[in-house]
């Protein structure tokens, strides 16, 4: 992948982590981000807790269930993908000691082109991206 | 690897969800949106809507499951009536499950790492 070609770049985390990820984000690139409330499992198909646990603390809940994600997506250079996911994976990894399960994941996509909707907006951020 | 981001009926959310585990699929994000078709929208009376509520799933398979997976939501989310939905597939250069570390590249990309 070029390193000037355009990575759509999907962030899958739970919500209590949002602004770990945006503090992380915040280091690495322009405040240009779209973020949404999400429902989600890992491959493991869902919590299969019984019981409170420690970032858990609602008690049983059913096997397979889905639990709130927050989705941030961005569009980014490839150049930058790495720094972003480094940055992203260390602070939540950080966080919570890599241990848990449903940390999230990281998707890039490679994008063909974004076409900025305001023009002054857009030169802001890929100066500041560059 | 690709993304599915399927576009579906709300109300047909389980039936696909259960047809995607039947297809070996469990790892699935859902987001509730808002969107309409070719049709734009839906009329019933002198009323018309612009937008329909409509669930998107974010799903990340390995090749191999794509037709499965594909197969699996076309079915269970078909009704055959106007806003079914539809599905969207696209290339994954890389995944990367954030507990673990592990990356998952294409091979466009290297295939795996770490």
């Amino acid at each position: 992948m070029d390193a000037d070609e355009l990575c759509e770049v999907y962030l899958v985390v739970r919500p209590e982590e949002r602004r770990a990820v945006e503090r992380a984000l915040d280091a690495q690139l322009p405040p240009v981000v779209t973020s949404f409330h999400a429902l989600g499992r890992g491959r493991g198909g869902g919590l299969r807790h019984e019981g409170a646990t420690g970032w858990w603390p609602f008690g049983r809940a059913r096997a397979g269930e889905f639990l709130p994600k927050v989705v941030f997506y961005l569009a980014v250079p490839a150049r930058l993908v790495d720094d972003v996911v480094d940055a992203v994976t260390t602070a939540l990894r950080g966080e919570c000691g890599a241990v848990d399960h449903g940390l999230g994941a990281v998707f890039v996509l490679p994008a063909e082109r974004e076409i900025p909707v305001h023009p002054v907006r857009a030169s802001v951020v890929a100066g500041a991206a560059s | 690897m690709k993304l599915l981001r399927a576009i579906v009926r709300p109300d047909r959310d389980r039936e696909v969800v259960r047809a995607l585990e039947d297809a070996g699929v469990f790892a699935l994000t859902k987001v509730p949106v808002t969107g309409r078709g070719r049709q734009g929208g839906a009329e019933s009376g002198s009323l018309r809507y612009q937008e329909l509520a409509k669930l998107m799933l974010l799903v990340v398979v390995d090749d191999d499951q794509v037709d499965a997976a594909v197969s699996a939501i076309t079915r269970a989310a078909y009704t055959g009536y106007p806003g079914d939905g539809r599905v969207f597939v696209s290339d994954v250069a890389r995944a990367v499950r954030i507990r673990t570390g592990e990356t998952q590249a294409s091979p466009r990309e290297g295939g795996l790492a770490r």
